[in-house]
């Protein structure tokens, strides 16, 4: 049997959605490689990447051109032949993040740096690594409920996540077409990450949901991680986005008030 | 460990949605009791049934509560529960007319067949108190329901319909710690689809639309399908498996269609 590989770009600590996905997907037998964003976060990665069995990681910050450029030689020189790459970065966790501000005090280059980190990096990590992915290859990102509300002070990351969804489709029709790669992403419940902690007080925001769950229950890391093996495997879906939140997007508020 | 047991509804043939999942169901070792519709169907049931190991066969026709209640009692005297119901049943009587001709009693009996049944056998099944908490309702469904797909016609609006009721027994039901869910595949030829207009064209813009350029197997909705049954995060959601082909709107460039 032939080597499998994931990219894995999105990798924080243990406590990343990424990094429950990497579990899945080693169990699944694949060879993973993945990336730290910086120099201040390589050593969270570093655990991960050592407790999982990562093969390598690489520097990749979603800003910087030569980070993209030298990132992309990297995976390229080492001969790896991608046949999943899982895109978990979120604006939130970036390194200078403008968070927390009405839209009309966000500049355009902060709007721009949302953007280009919670979206636009989808686009430039898979178009710069299509030689590299195998025919037939899966990419999965992550996005959030966020990309079809509005969240005060928090508009700018719905609307990377808005657009990263739309790249999903638009990257589903145009990777199709050169090598029948698949674009899909999961759009989980609030789970315990680095991520939300930026976005709130975790525990109050996971209590709010748990209760707007009609299972009364929060999402669990693994489940997300086994849905997101599923559709990386499935040939016969691409171009979605599934959710994955116990029920919360379907209630409704003003029965709970 | 105790078998678990996938209650499954809407088996015509072997090449039925339904069976695909039951098959999948039955790879992972649950123990599948599946019914047909009426003496006419029971051969090719039996067929799917033989597959499958299946000790019991039932009748069940939307609207006869006798039936139901008959696997109820089954269930019971075998102390047996109920883990997963799959609701693969469609029906409308007046599928080749434009939506515009068709009658409020046809619509009226496809919604109740097609749509409402799911509801009906829920109740059933839990005023017998043969559902398992942490069990798993699965319907399936079709993008007809958020499109006006040509050839379709009524029951673009009744699968809205299944749909919505998705989302409320899910809301529903969650206390009890049942899940409900759909799966919505692209166009599969299927006993049922063989009934819609033009089907065979469908199957073809399914598989031209889709940037990958083939339609949905019976393998991979039931792959999707296990996932979604088994995966306590998942509820009150409408998977789409259909190859990406509704996702994106082709259009030929000039040179095509000049030709």
């Amino acid at each position: 049997m032939k080597n499998k590989n994931a990219l894995i770009i999105g990798i924080r600590d243990e406590e990343s959605i990424c990094c429950a996905i990497a579990r899945e997907i080693k169990r699944a037998g694949y060879d993973i490689y993945a990336t730290y964003q910086d120099e201040a976060t390589h050593e969270g990665v570093k655990r991960v990447a050592d407790a999982i069995g990562i093969k390598k990681i690489f520097p990749y910050d979603a800003r910087k051109d030569e980070d993209l450029q030298a990132f992309a030689e990297a995976v390229k020189r080492e001969g790896i032949a991608l046949d999943i790459l899982v895109h978990g970065i979120s604006y939130s966790t970036a390194s200078g993040a403008k968070l927390d501000l009405p839209l009309v005090q966000v500049t355009w280059e902060e709007f721009t740096d949302a953007i280009r980190v919670g979206a636009f990096s989808l686009v430039e990590v898979s178009g710069r690594l299509l030689d590299v992915m195998k025919e037939g290859a899966s990419i999965l990102t992550i996005s959030l409920r966020w990309s079809r509300v509005a969240v005060p002070n928090f508009n700018v990351v719905c609307a990377a996540k808005a657009a990263l969804e739309s790249m999903v489709r638009g990257l589903a029709q145009s990777l199709g077409k050169a090598k029948g790669i698949k674009v899909n992403g999961v759009s989980p419940g609030f789970v315990p990450t680095y991520s939300l902690s930026k976005v709130g007080n975790s525990l109050e925001i996971l209590e709010r949901a748990k209760n707007r769950s009609p299972l009364k229950t929060n999402v669990r890391k693994e489940d997300i991680a086994s849905l997101a093996v599923s559709i990386l495997e499935n040939r016969s879906t691409t171009g979605m986005i599934y959710p994955v939140d116990t029920g919360v997007d379907i209630t409704e508020g003003w029965a709970a008030c | 460990m105790r078998k678990k047991n996938a209650l499954v509804i809407g088996i015509a043939n072997k090449d039925s949605i339904s069976a695909g999942i039951a098959r999948e169901l039955y790879d992972n070792g649950y123990r599948i009791i599946p019914t047909y519709l009426n003496e006419k169907a029971l051969p090719f049931v039996k067929e799917v049934a033989d597959e499958l190991a299946v000790d019991r066969l039932f009748p069940f026709r939307v609207g006869n509560d006798e039936q139901l209640r008959e696997i109820v009692t089954w269930l019971k005297r075998n102390g047996m529960r109920i883990d997963v119901l799959v609701h693969g049943i469609a029906f409308a009587s007046e599928i080749k007319r434009e939506l515009h001709e068709v009658s409020w009693e046809s619509f009226k009996t496809s919604t109740r067949v097609s749509a409402f049944s799911m509801v009906e056998i829920a109740r059933a099944l839990l005023e017998g108190d043969v559902l398992n908490p942490g069990s798993c309702i699965l319907t399936l469904s079709y993008i007809g329901s958020h499109l006006a797909v040509e050839g379709y016609n009524m029951m673009g609006p009744v699968k809205s319909i299944l749909e919505a009721l998705v989302r409320g027994l899910a809301s529903e039901l969650g206390g009890k710690g049942i899940r409900v869910n759909a799966i919505s595949p692209g166009p599969v030829m299927t006993r049922a689809a063989s009934g819609i207009k033009g089907f065979t064209n469908l199957l073809e813009v399914a598989k031209k639309s889709s940037p990958i350029g083939q339609t949905a197997t019976l393998e991979d909705i039931g792959r999707m399908a296990f996932e979604v049954i088994v995966n306590p995060s998942i509820n009150g959601a409408v998977y789409l498996v259909d190859c990406g082909s509704s996702v994106t709107l082709p259009v030929p460039s000039d040179q095509a269609s000049s030709c």
